[in-house]
This record gives C-alpha cells, structure tokens and sequence, in this order.
C-alpha cells in the first residue's frame, strides 16, 4: 500500500524545496484568519491566490493551497465559538457546544478543544491518506444515493435531538427549515415557492441564511448583556486554560476517530464534504454517549466531534481529487484548476507517475497540523480577546463583516437581504424558544436529502426491493441508524422490564398500577 | 433610502473586481483604489485597465467550468490584465445567466454557458426572462459529443448489449443523464427509435455532469450518456462503447457509432448534438462599446489560434473550434429547429 520508494523521493523533494516551506505558515494563516471571518470561505480565499499559483511549482501550489484549506477548517471555529456564529456549514455543529461553554466563561476550554480535535483530525486523516489513497478514493465510489441518502437522514436525526425547551417546536423548525430548502428548482425541474422571483429559482442562498439565523438571532438576543461572557472575573485570556483544552481532547481518541473517518471517507464526495461531516460526526457522537442530553448545552465532546469530522475533510477531498481528478466541493474544484494550470490532471494516471508529488503534498500536511496548532495557539490567544469587547461595539462589527460576506457570496444585495431577512425569523424563533440550529440543519441538509432520495427512487426503477437488497454496504448504515435511532429506547424499555421479570415482581407490580 | 440602497449596490459592483466580493480585503481594495485612480487615468484609453470576470453558469469541475478554467490564462496574457473564473450554478443555468445579465455591459464580464440545448430549456420551460437576442455569441467553442459510458467491469460492455437488456427486460436497466442536457433529449430520442416507453429505462438525473461521471465511474448505474470529450480524462475509470457522431474519433478509435450500431438493428434516426459550450458577451457591446468589442473578440480570435493554447487545450481534452458570431448562432439556431420537434421530452 505504501510505495516506499516514492515515499523516499518524496522527502528528497521536500528536502530540497524550501519555497513550499516557506508558503506554508502564510497559507496557513491566510487561511486561519479568513475562516475566522463569517461568510468567507476557503474556496474564496483559494480563489483569490489561484492566480499567485501560476508562478509556483506545482508542489508549492499544491501546499500552498492545501495549507489555506488547513487553516480555513480550523478558523471557522473561533467565531462559532465565541459568538455562536458559524461563517460556514462546516462549524455548524462546533457552535452547539461551543457557544454555550463560551457563555459559561469556558472559552478557553472550548478553544483548546477546537485547536486540538481540529489537529488531530486533520493529521489523522491524512495518515489514513497515506496508507490508503488508492482504496480509499475507489471505495467512496462505491457510495451510490442510497448511501448518501441514508448518511444525510442520519445527519438529519439531529434535528430531533437538537431541541430547546420543547420538542414540538424543535421538529417544527426543523420542518420549516427544509421547507425553505425547497424553495427553488427542484431536482425534479419543478419551480417551487419562488413567488416568481428570479433570484429565488436557485433557492435560498444557504450561507447568508445561516449566518442571519445564527448571527441576528443571537445578536439581538444579546442586545440586552454587557457582555458575551457575564461574569466578569471569568472574562479572561488563559493560555493556561487553552491547554488544559488542547489535553482534554487527547482524552477522547474515540471521539476524534470516528469524526476523522467520516471525514476521510465521506468527506471527499461532491456534494458531501465539511458541511455534511461535521453534522454526521457530531450526531454519532451524541448518539453514542452515556448521556446525550448533554450534548447542546457546552459538552466538550461535541465541539471535538465536529472539529475531528470538519478538520478531516479535506484529506478525504485530497483522495478523490488527487487519486480519481474529481472535485468534491467549491474548495477542491479550485485546486483542480490550480492543476491544470500546471498542465496536470488528476486522476489515476497521476497518482501512479507522481506518487512522489501526492507524498510530498501527505507528509506536508502533517507538518502543516503542528504549525497550525502553533498559530492556532496564538491566534485565538488573540481572538479570544473579543469576550472583553463591550457586546454593543461587538454586535455592529460583527453585522457589518456579516452583510460584507453575505454580499460577497451572491456578488449582489441578494445576500445581506437573505441575512436579514432570516435574522428577523432567527429572532422570532429564539425569542419564541423555537430551536434555530434544528432549522439550520434542515436547511442545509434538505435539498441534498431531496436529491438523494429523487436519485435513489430513480436507480431503484421505483422502490424495487432488488436494489435494495444488492447494496450491502446501504444496508450496514441502514442497520446502524435503525440501531443509534431506537436501541436507547428499546433499552430503557427493557431495564425498566428487566427487575419486573426478576427480583422484585412486587414493587413491578405496584409501579405498573 | 432605497435610492440610497441602490447608490451603494451600484458603487460596489463598480469597485474593482478582484476585491468587490471580498470582505477581507475590502481595506486592501480602498489603498489599492487610491494609488491606481492615477494610474487609471493614464489608461483609461486602452481598455482593458481591471479584471475581467467569466461567469460560469455550472458547478465547478464540469465541462463549461473546464474551458473557462481553461481559457482565462491565455485570455489574460492576451489582454494584459487577470481574468477570473467565477461559478455560478444553479437552476439550470439560468441563475448565472441572469447575474450575467445583471453586471455592467462594459466587457469587463463574459459568460461561459450552453445556448443549446440548456437556453432552450431556460427560455421554452421555465420562463426565464432573456431570448438569444439578447447576448452576442463571441463563439460556439466546444460542441461535444454524446458518448455512451459504461462503469469498468460493469453488466454490459457494448451498445449492442445495453440496447438488448433494455428490450428483454423494460425498466430493468438504469441510465444517468443530466437533467436537460442534450444527452436528456437523446435518451429520449433513442428510446423513440426503439419504440419503447421512456420509462422502459430507469432514467436516473444529476444536475451536473462530474457526478454523473462519479456515478458512472462508481459502477451505480448500468450505462449514462455524457458529453464525450469533457469524459474523456477519466477512461480509465470507465468505457465508452458508443459515441453519437458521424464518425468514430481518433480518440477512441475502437468504439463504434450508435448509428451504425442502431443501423445493425433496422434503426435509423437524428440525435441531437450534445452540449454547445460558448464564451459570450452582450447584444449591446457592439454598439455601446465597439472598441472594446473588437478588442475582446480579436483578441479570443488570436487566443483560439495560438498554436501553444492548442496544444494544451488538446491535452485536456477541451475543444477548440472557431466559428465567429455569425456561424455560431447559424448552429444554435439549427438546433433549435430539433428541439422544437421533441419539446414534449422537457416536460417529462
């Protein structure tokens, strides 16, 4: 599996090439600071330098690059964290543990949490690169609708755990969520709830809408506080702190490695990627534990979950895009123009003659983890500092970056009036306890959902059962969501039976009545 | 206030292109701003003096994405300044279509889109609001094929075969197409010439083609029919056992027509061509801004003859073809006239 005389020429190129060396800490950085801001991407940031790409070795673009994507999976963290306002559907799930431990003053916990589950689950990924790239890039082939189908409702489960006070209002907004997510041309070329608006025929733009659900409705919610963290002796910068995080995270490699093989397997499929990763990763993980309730309200292993399953992504893009040429999101898509540039393209051929080049690209990573816990370390030493801004110098800077990004992703007013607009219903539905990130998550899921399931009715000529009972591998992950969905339940039913059948038929008998 | 409001959306989209969109570096933009306003002035009579933007109106990594991706280097040697690739997908292409429109008609944007068989769709199906006198086609750039796809080591590995399965068992055999593509209409017209039900085949869709082709390479569906020569980089991931042409390419010197593979069967018909990929500007540059229009196209013009662009192009498998304004839509309209005979097909 691992060819090791590629291996060796590959530490010789690196060995001898310090121009990647060198573009490795500013892409890095690039990356880490863009991501921190909402509503920039990685794959605007990579589009902005494709251009500089020109002039580098096809190695140096590749690690420049890939160290902008490194930076950019662990910046969008930080203010998902601090101010429960993901910039992309990557920290989607990071801001749902993340922010309430921010409100509890343990910010620097969750920090250090990040940074450490982001690191590992980016190196982690890219080991299983190393070892795996030709299997694993073949293997996700293998993943046809109903398996993507089936990874997506199981994402889509979060929305019932995701709750707030009350259940109902929990389904309902996730409901309403992949509502809106119908709005648009549908997979089936049928126009829907566009009102015969134009700018709607793509639906709603999911990334504005996001960042006014999360940032106006917590913004305004906080319209009332001083500031974001309200006791003010918790209101501090401790390094100390940041690596008690960093540690605590060591303390759950499960955690991380679930999250870093979805990402590495999953993560690369167009379509999929971070968004869909960090979700799924997060719901496992959840379902998982001893006690999910916790989850939602500041546990430290949700923020781990979802960094692990975002950070790895991109090794798994790297697979698909390096070992078969396919681009699974905006991000990789950049990259692959970045090789033709260059006159390459990917795909197997590529993979067999410059096994060296993919290699280099591989053990750079691993570096690119270390110096990103470096920076990280000292970038969210800085950015933590926001707690201490007064909330109503913050919320003003944070709305106009957010309307700056939301106009850059449509490129017209489409985008900041998507920001308000859903920032008045993020509002309404926080003010009315009606669950937002219930509603994010069927926003981001529902039209994949849809066109997962169009594809799946399509293939299996209707329904037909033969299909089904051809894809083994659907019908593992079948298996496993029945399974996380209702072996709790069916568990508690049986230990509350279990003393009814043994030892104390009595006091059963009193309970039942 | 809304006068306001459109004052400000105005004077953004006017600011530089390359910074516009992007919030970081809206500070870099407005220092950069101060020091070019000189040098602008200076300039300001050879057009181009900023970025040029093509507006792709696919996902990235397909076709259209390909020759834009592909171009824009050598557009941008040729006209002295950095000219960008923008995506923007989404309902059947209209969504970049229409931002198209929406930008300034100074030949700082172009678009890279498919006038047919796609417009055709845009315009008859959904209404979308603009009709071909509204665009100057610069040039129909890449007509591509229809290729017949089969995974490797897939259940069939001929034409002959797939076509046989679909007759001994209806609405057994999966097919993938992109949903309004030429390959769409095509699947349409094959199973009229078999004279069978559309739903004889299990017609799976994708909004694109790179994951039809992930699909196809993945072994999920029976057979698919794509644009042939955006395919062609991933043979080695799957077969093409037909293409929809007169004669076989050099390419791919052992797969056979379909027509000479229909023609076997007692089958004769007209597919239509696949997927026109056209770079194109404004039906009012002409006139608004001449220079600029004979700038832009004599420089396109050079770009499609430069022996080393060629070349490359070649390589990856991009098409070349110069055929000017006129002979361009000469060729879109002709198509026109074959859709118009199997319009039902969009409303299936």
């Amino acid at each position: 599996m691992i060819d090791w005389q590629a291996l060796a020429s590959a530490f010789h190129i690196l060995g001898s090439s310090y121009s990647a060396w060198l573009l490795t800490i500013p892409g890095i950085a690039l990356g880490m600071l863009g991501g921190a801001i909402p509503g920039v991407s990685s794959a605007l940031i990579l589009a902005i330098v494709l251009p500089a790409t020109l002039w580098m070795s096809l190695l140096s673009a590749l690690i420049f690059m890939t160290a902008i994507y490194t930076g950019a999976a662990f910046g969008v963290a930080i203010p998902a964290i601090l101010m429960g306002v993901p910039g992309s559907p990557a920290a989607v799930a990071t801001s749902f543990d993340g922010y309430p431990m921010t409100q509890r003053g343990e910010h620097n916990l969750a920090l250090g949490l990040a940074l450490a589950a982001s690191t590992l689950g980016h190196m982690g990924a890219y080991l299983i690169l190393f070892v795996f790239i030709g299997v694993i890039s073949h293997a996700v082939l293998k993943l046809g609708p109903l398996e993507m189908l089936l990874l997506m409702l199981w994402g889509l489960t979060l929305i019932a755990a995701l709750r707030g006070r009350y259940v109902s209002r929990s389904l309902l907004s996730g409901l309403l969520g992949i509502l809106i997510a119908t709005i648009g041309l549908s997979p089936r070329d049928v126009i829907r709830g566009t009102f015969d608006l134009p700018e709607l025929l793509d639906g709603v733009p999911v990334v504005p809408a996001m960042i006014g659900l999360f940032a106006a409705s917590e913004l305004f919610n906080l319209a009332g506080a001083s500031y974001l963290v309200q006791r003010s002796d918790l209101r501090t910068v401790s390094v100390r702190d940041i690596a008690r995080g960093m540690l605590q995270a060591l303390q759950h490699p499960v955690v991380i490695l679930r999250g870093l093989i979805i990402g590495a397997t999953i993560g690369g499929l167009p379509g999929v990627g971070a968004a869909v990763c960090n979700l799924v990763s997060y719901a496992e993980t959840r379902r998982g534990d001893k006690h999910p309730e916790t989850f939602g309200k500041g546990n430290p292993k949700g923020i781990i979950a979802a960094e692990a399953g975002n950070a790895s992504s991109e090794a798994g893009s790297m697979a698909t895009l390096l070992a078969l040429g396919i681009p699974g999101g905006a991000s990789s898509a950049v990259m692959l123009a970045a090789l033709s540039l260059h006159d390459v393209t990917g795909g197997p051929q590529f993979l067999d003659a410059s096994k060296d080049v993919v290699y280099a690209i591989i053990l750079n990573n691993f570096v690119q983890g270390a110096i990103m816990l470096a920076l990280g370390l000292g970038l969210i030493g800085l950015m933590a500092n926001i707690i201490r801004i007064p909330v109503r110098v913050l919320i003003p800077v944070i709305l106009v970056l957010a309307t700056f990004g939301s106009y850059g992703l449509s490129g017209n007013m489409a985008g900041p009036a998507t920001m308000v607009a859903f920032g008045l219903l993020g509002w309404f539905m926080q003010r009315h306890d009606y669950s937002v990130p219930a509603c994010v998550v069927g926003l981001i899921l529902g039209g994949k959902v849809e066109n997962a399931l169009l594809q799946t009715y399509q293939i299996s000529g209707g329904w037909q059962l033969s299909y089904f009972a051809g894809r083994p591998i659907a019908m593992v992950l079948l298996v496993l969501l029945l399974f996380s969905l209702f072996s709790r339940p069916l568990m508690q039913t049986w230990r509350a039976r279990r003393p009814a059948l043994g030892a104390a038929p009595e006091e059963n008998a009193i309970e039942s009545v | 206030m809304t006068r306001m409001m459109k004052n400000l959306a105005r004077e953004t989209t006017r600011t530089p292109r390359l910074f516009a969109r992007r919030p970081v570096l809206w500070m870099l933009a407005s220092a950069a701003a101060a020091g070019k306003l000189a040098v602008r002035n200076v300039a300001a009579a050879t057009w181009p003096d900023e970025p040029i933007t093509i507006v792709v109106s696919t996902k990235a990594g397909g076709g259209f994405d390909m020759m834009a991706r592909n171009l824009a280097p050598a557009l941008a040697k040729e006209l002295g300044v950095p000219v960008n690739v923008l995506d923007k997908e989404g309902g059947a292409m209209v969504i970049g279509t229409r931002y198209f429109l929406s930008q300034p008609h100074d030949g700082n944007t172009l678009l890279v889109t498919g006038p047919a068989p796609y417009w055709y769709a845009d315009i008859n199906k959904f209404h979308a609001g603009y009709d071909l006198k509204d665009f100057e086609i610069l040039n129909v750039q890449w007509t591509d094929k229809t290729g017949v796809f089969v995974p490797k080591g897939g259940k069939y590995q001929s034409f002959k075969d797939i076509i046989d399965a679909i007759k001994a068992h209806p609405g057994e055999v999966s097919c993938g197409v992109v949903r309004d593509s030429g390959e769409f209409f095509n699947a349409g017209i094959l199973m009229s010439a078999l004279k069978l039900p559309l739903s004889a085949i299990r017609l799976v869709t994708y909004e694109a083609s790179a994951p039809l082709r992930t699909a196809v390479a993945g072994g999920q569906l029976d057979f698919a029919l794509v644009s042939l020569e955006a395919s062609l980089s991933m043979l080695s991931l799957m077969t093409a056992v037909a293409i929809f042409n007169d004669t076989p390419i050099p390419e791919l010197p052992g797969t056979p027509t379909a027509d000479s593979v229909l023609k076997a069967e007692g089958i004769t018909t007209t597919f239509v061509p696949s997927s026109m990929r056209a770079l194109i500007t404004y039906a009012d540059l002409k006139e608004k801004y001449p220079d600029r229009y004979a700038r832009l196209r004599g420089a396109y013009e050079k770009v499609l003859h430069d022996p080393d662009f060629l070349a490359k192009a070649k390589k990856q498998g991009v098409g070349t073809d110069w055929l000017g304004p006129e002979q361009s839509l000469a060729q879109i309209k002709a198509a026109y006239a074959i859709f118009d005979q199997y319009k039902s097909l969009l409303n299936q």
